[in-house]
Order: C-alpha cells, then structure tokens, then sequence
C-alpha cells in the first residue's frame, strides 16, 4: 500500500493557442498542480485445503486527485476535440484532464430549456464544464481457483468516475443509426425539460418536435458536446481461463514431464453505461494517447480460445 | 591505486555536474549549427500567398457560394448553409487559416525591415497583404485580434480584440504606407512572387485598389464617410498619377495555378484540398445559371467560346441543358441537380476534363481583378463621388469580366461583339433608373465578376443588399442573410477576457449579429 503525495512546479505543458496570436501551440512552463493518491495492493489465500480447493486473490486498487493551485493565464486549453467546441481546460481550481464544451440551455432549476416552436433542445454558445476526463479510482480483482488438477482463473477490471465525449454516437445519432433515436420517429416527441414563457417563467416542456431528424441533432449532435458525453465506468469481465493438468504417470513412455489443457477467454464482457464499443480507449494525436475524446474507434475484440501446453 | 584514481575522478565529475551552472552556453548548444534558422522576406512570400488563397477558395466553395446562390447542396441534412443555418464549427477553419498566414506577412514585414534584409518593396507587399487577410477577418468576424495579433512570438498568446472601425483606419494606414514604400521601386525577387512576378509597380496598383475596395466598404457609416469619400476622389480623380491602379487584366492580382495535376507548389488547390466526386456535388443553382443562359453569355458558351466542349466556366450543363436548383428550397423537396461544375477527372468525349474544370484550371486564383474594380468605379460614379461616367465603367466591367474568362471575348467595350452582346441580354446601361436601380443593376453584373473571389460577393451583398437573390421556403435565421461567422469556440477558453470583452461590446456571438460597417 502507499500513499502518496506529489506538486508539480513548473511542468512543461502543451498549449492550445489562439490562432490570433498567429500560432497552433505554445510549450509553456505551467503553474503548480498538485497530485495526492493511493495505490493498494493485496494479494491473498483465504482458503487453502492440502491436496484440495485452493483459492488466492489479488485486489488492486489505485485513486488519484489532483488540483490545479496555480496557472500564468486564467484558463488554458490543453486539447481541443473533434466538435462541438469539446476541449480539456485547466483552470485554477480545477483538475487536469476537465473537459468543456457547448450544452444543453438549462433553467435556473437545472432542467434542459426546449425551442417554444420547434421544440429541439437549445444548446448553450458558451462552453460549460461536462466533467473530468481522468477516472477516480481504478479497481482490479483477480480470483484463482484450484481444484485438484483444475485451476480457473478470473480477472475483473473497474474504473469509475470520469466521462468521455463520443465521436461515435453523434455520428451515429446524426445518421440515425441508433436505437436511441427511435422513439418519435413517426408521431414527432416531447423532449423532457421546459419551455421558456413569454415572460421569463418555465413550463413543462409541451411543444411536439416533428422534424426528427434535427430534434436528435440538436440533443446529442454536432453542436451539442454535452449530449454526446457519457460516463465511462465500467466493469469488465476482462479474462477467464480454466486449465486440466493431466497426470503425469499417463506420459510416461513418451518423455515428455507435463501437458495442460485449457481454454481461456478475454474481454468477455463489459457493463458499462457508455454507448457505444467501449469505454476504455486511447486515440492516437501524434505521439500522445488522447483520453477524453473517442473519435471513432474499433471495438475491443474478444478472444476465445484453447491451450495445449506441453512441457518436455 | 587505479581504482582510487577511479573514485577521485568519479566525484570530480560528480561535482562538476553538480556545481556548473546550467545555462552557461545555454544558447549555443540549443542553436542548430547546420539547419537555417532565419529566412528572408522572398522565402515567405509565396507559400503565405497559396495558403491564404487556398483557405479563400475553399471557402469560396462550400461557404459563399452556398450562401450567395451560385451553388445549391442536394442535402436535408447536415451543411445547410443555403438555409442561412451553417453552425459554429464553420467558424474555426478560416480563423485558424488566416490568422497563421497574417503571422507570415507580418514576419517578411519584420525581415524587410531588418539592415541585412532591407527591403522597402517587400515591406510594402506585406502592408498590402496584411491588409487584404485583415480585410477578410474583419468583415467576417466583427471585431476581431488585429493590433496585438500574430504577435505570439512577443508572449501575446491572448490577443486584444480590436474594434472593426479602428481595424479598418489602421489598415488605410497600412495602404497609404504600401502605396509610399513600393514607389520607391526596389527590385524583389522574381521567382518568389507567383502573383506578379517580381513586378513591383503592380503590386502598387493592387494595393491602391485594395485601398478603393475597403474605403467602399465603409463609405455608408456617417462617421467616415466625408472622408472615405474624400480619399476616393483623391485616388480615382485628383491624385491619379499619386495612386495608379489595376489597368487591365493582366495587372489583376491573381495566383495563376499551374493548370496540372500532381503535387506541385502551385497546383490548384481545389485538385487536391476536394475529392473529385465531391467537386461535381453541389448543384449550380438557378440565380446564377439562368442569368447567363437568358444573356446567352459567352463565359457559358460551347460552340463560339467554349474549349473542347466545355464552357469556360467549366459547367456541365445537365440533361436539358443549362438550369439550376432554387436556393433555399424546404426540407423534403426532393430536387435533382442539373448543371453542376465539372470535376477534373470527368471525361469529355473521352478526354478527362483536366484544366477545363475549375477544379484544375489555372485561373481560380483570384485576389482582385480588373473588373472589380471598375465595378467599384462604376458606385461611386452612380453616388456622384467622383465625375467619371458610371455607363462606361459598368460596360468595362461587364467586358472585363468576360475577358477574364474568355480571352477571345474582347475586354474593349466599344467593340460590335460586346454590343450585340448586352443589347441581346437586354443588360444595357439604363441612366433612367433610381439609385437603387442602378446598383441593383451594377451588383448583379459586379456578382459574377466577384465569382470566386473568396467571400467577397457575401461581403458586398451584406453590405448593399444588391444583387437581390430570391428566397426559399426553407430558409432559417428569419429569412435574413447571416452578418457574421460566430467566433471558433475554442476561443473562449483559448483567450476568455478578450472574447467576453468583443461579446459585450459587438453584441451577441451570433451569425445574426451585425458588423459595425452593417449596423445601421
């Protein structure tokens, strides 16, 4: 277990730049952040019989916070994503990996502010805080079973509290490939929020939007970041295998000390409330790995298959 | 023995690292000795030039043409800037293209400027071009970064927005400083100026009707109008031989592209910036194509003018011959295109179309030509500024645009051609009709002269209402063309204080939100 504590003075940051200055990017030396974490580890055999059931397991788990204390400018963009003004901010006060861009209008009660004639949802021109990026805490479990000469083993993988924009499911929702856009698709629908009266009040959101097309567009499309952003924590079945080590005596004649067959399964399932393939990616900008932007990437795969180990 | 002379030497140079300070010769080890580390004003000049104009005429495409009815996308959905509907993220493209290149022309500015690349013509080429992207951002945008802007190298990461009639008296400045400069003649290097080709009086003549463009553009706001108006005597009547300007159209101020394919530095840019499938896409809309069916104009005729079956516009007439798609049309039309432009790969009585396609021609680059100008002579007659005759500069106008496209139509005014030719369009100058009648008669032939010079049909339209283009159904933002692009979003956290100051002062970052020089 450790826990650690770490500021970062003066770190070598790269910087989104107003084109107006006549540049992409500046290299800046940036202020002070601060990190301060845990990373636990445990590894354990609660049950152990001679000659029967064995069972070890190994527990992960690592969080991390941090604080941005101190910044040259009042706010800097680090990266900027595909669309909807999407882009990860550090402000002081905030974290690193924040990520902005455009909303939903919403009333002072929190609810999303409809048009009163077209009823597609209003969408924000300033850019808002949609959430951090960096997860909260990553947890991993591991579980070995053995049984005489059977052994399974089983690894679930976690993490919680960050969220993700989706290139993807604006695309998607924009084609109307989703069944996500379904309902309304004939008889027009009524987005569930408010809409603003004539003197400033709200009322329950009354106005049928037919135009389907851009009813969803204006939710979770091109222009709305917001719409497109969802949570990427998951569980994930990430690996199973089960082995038989076959006796020995059987192999005796033929020289060769041990055989083990097994069968083994990798990324088996997620649960997840993400959309779209999968919640846990990297999109490749240049040298870095982006996080924080999904910009149309493959699905994971799962891999099934079967070992023959053979030990001469 | 050996291994103590081992430790000894190990701490010297444990000390030495630890005790040395750490900048000396920072600057020596951090500069590259074998690779160039300053450039010269000519370097930079012409890839500044490609740039700017391959930005202008992307934009020309998909953004002025959809908006000023040239051409039509076939879409109900996304890219409906038909219908006065585009979103923010058009906004990025051309703020993020012009911006970069103004850095360009500020830098050779700063070099000619410098005692071992002294140059005053490149300094004033540089006025000039500063001027011409600045013109672009302002008109665009509203209030924009101007003076601290491109000024990245000098810490100014977040740059003051200026206002857009402060932008436009400082850019008169810059002209009437261009104008002085390149009088002075000196020799710039010919093979870094694809534009004019080391010919430094034309870019004086460009840069004083760069100077007639801008001062119309503001003449309507009553504040500087008086002198506006002023200064366009001045140029076009009483200082003449003080401001000589674009002559013919051989001193228009365009980029020639090469005219090929491949990969080259002046291939046009639309061959390789737009998929040829994507080039033939958009319909030619009806505004711009029945007017000059109806004029049987010589830029769309095949048999007398055309090249090899093609019109020199480059427009493949469509089934039933030339007709195109109203604008505007609502959601669900269901149209089909007709004429459309001609992509380069398209073949031709089983030739590939190559540069008689817009998409590969060589004579896409335009900064300002001839007859832009003598439609701008032509207002200013009309609004008694100046003496001249407003007819003659209209029909020179119209000769000269022809001109530009097709060299066999004769840019002269007085020949029978030309007459036949306006007397059968029934295009005649008509001095009987109302201000208002004049101009609409001026801008809807200055329309097809601006074709394809960057947004400037869209400015001018915003600016006079002229030509008056018929509206759609389907139209968005109340009917009313859009004033501005928004500002790219990322700005506001890219340069939040400055950005909430324009806001408060411009008014709302909408598309809806008037220029100062649109404000009534």
């Amino acid at each position: 277990m450790a826990y650690y504590a770490g500021n970062t003075k003066n770190q070598i940051l790269t910087r989104v730049v107003d084109r107006a200055s006549g540049y992409n990017q500046a290299i800046i030396n940036a202020g002070q952040i601060n990190n301060s974490g845990i990373e636990l580890a445990i590894n354990a055999t609660p049950v152990s019989v001679r000659d029967g059931f064995k069972w070890t397991t190994s527990f992960t788990f690592a969080a991390n916070k941090n604080k941005i204390i101190s910044l040259p400018d009042s706010s800097i963009i680090l990266r900027t994503g595909p669309i909807a003004g999407g882009q990860i901010v550090a402000k002081v006060g905030g974290s690193m990996g924040d990520l902005y861009g455009r909303g939903y209008v919403r009333s002072p009660d929190g609810q999303v502010v409809f048009d009163e004639t077209t009823g597609f949802a209003k969408i924000t021109s300033d850019v808002t805080y949609l959430g951090n990026t960096i997860p909260k805490y990553k947890i991993s479990i591991g579980n070995n079973f053995n049984y005489k000469r059977f052994s399974l083993g089983v690894l679930f993988d976690a993490q919680v509290g960050a969220v993700a924009h989706s290139l993807l499911n604006y695309k998607m929702v924009e084609q109307g490939k989703l069944a996500s856009t379904l309902p309304g698709r004939y008889n027009g629908i009524i987005g569930n929020g408010v809409v603003q009266n004539a003197d400033g009040t709200y009322r329950k959101n009354d106005v049928i939007a037919y135009d389907i097309d851009e009813y969803y567009r204006s939710n979770m499309g091109s222009e709305n970041a917001e719409g497109s952003t969802f949570s990427t924590d998951f569980i994930k079945f990430r690996e199973a295998s089960l082995n038989y080590t076959f006796n020995p005596r059987l192999f005796r004649n033929t020289g060769l000390s041990s055989v083990t067959l097994g069968i083994y399964g990798r990324n088996l399932f997620i649960w997840s409330p993400w959309p779209m393939f999968d919640p846990e990616f990297g999109t490749l900008s240049g040298t870095d790995i982006v996080t924080g932007f999904e910009i149309g990437q493959f699905p994971s795969t799962r891999t099934v298959g079967f070992n023959l180990i053979i030990g001469i | 023995m050996k291994k103590i002379t081992y430790q000894i030497l190990g701490m010297l140079l444990v000390l030495g690292t630890a005790l040395s300070s750490c900048d000396k010769g920072f600057e020596e080890i951090n500069t590259d000795p074998i690779n160039i580390l300053n450039t010269t004003p000519d370097k930079l000049l012409a890839p500044a030039l490609v740039n700017t104009l391959s930005a202008n005429m992307s934009r020309n495409r998909s953004f002025n043409n959809e908006l000023m009815q040239v051409t039509v996308s076939l879409s109900d959905g996304d890219g409906t800037v038909f219908r006065y509907e585009y979103r923010r993220t058009w906004s990025d493209y051309l703020w993020n293209s012009w911006y970069v290149q103004l850095n360009n022309f500020k830098d050779i500015y700063t070099l000619a400027k410098q005692p071992e690349t002294l140059n005053t013509s490149y300094q004033g080429i540089s006025l000039i071009c500063q001027a011409w992207v600045a013109s672009m951002l302002t008109d665009s945008y509203g209030d924009v970064p101007f003076k601290e802007a491109a000024e990245g190298k000098n810490g100014k990461l977040e740059p003051v927005f200026d206002r857009q009639k402060d932008i436009y008296l400082d850019l008169f400045n810059k002209l009437e400083e261009a104008n002085t400069l390149l009088g002075k003649g000196q020799e710039i290097v010919a093979l870094g100026d694809p534009v004019y080709k080391g010919d430094v009086s034309k870019w004086r003549k460009f840069g004083n009707s760069l100077y007639l463009r801008l001062l119309l553009r503001v003449s309507g706001k009553p504040e500087v109008a008086s002198a506006t108006i002023a200064k366009i005597k001045e140029i076009v009547e009483t200082k003449t031989s003080d401001y000589p300007v674009i002559s013919s159209n051989a001193e228009s101020a365009v980029l020639k592209w090469s005219g090929q394919g491949g990969s080259g530095p002046y291939v046009n840019p639309y061959y390789n910036g737009v998929r040829a499938q994507d080039f033939r896409a958009p319909a030619i809309c009806k505004f711009f194509i029945d007017h000059l069916r109806d004029w049987q104009d010589p830029r769309i005729d095949i048999s007398t003018y055309g090249n090899g079956g093609v019109n020199r516009l480059g427009i493949n007439p469509g089934s039933t011959g030339f007709s195109g798609v109203p604008s505007g049309y609502v959601i669900g039309a269901n149209l089909n295109k007709l004429s459309y432009f001609y992509s380069y790969d398209q073949l031709i009585s089983d030739v590939a179309a190559g540069n008689k396609s817009l998409q590969q021609s060589a004579a896409t680059g335009i900064i300002m030509n001839y007859s832009e100008l003598q439609f701008i002579l032509a207002e200013a007659a009309v609004k008694g500024w100046i003496s001249g005759s407003a007819e003659g500069y209209y029909n020179k106008g119209i000769a000269t645009a022809i001109n530009y496209w097709v060299t066999a139509f004769s840019a002269d005014p007085s020949t029978a051609a030309f007459i036949k030719y306006v007397t059968d369009a029934d295009i005649n100058w008509d001095n009987a009709l109302s201000t208002d009648g004049k101009m609409e008669q001026i801008h809807l032939q200055k329309y097809y002269a601006l074709f394809l010079v960057d947004m400037q049909q869209w400015y001018e339209y915003r600016r006079t209402g002229h030509p008056i283009l018929p509206k759609g159904g389907g139209l968005r933002n109340s009917g009313v063309m859009p004033a501005r692009m928004t500002y790219p979003v990322y700005v506001q956290s890219a340069n939040p204080t400055n950005y909430k100051l324009a806001v408060s002062s411009q008014g709302a970052d909408e598309i809806f939100t008037n220029v100062w020089w649109q404000k009534p």
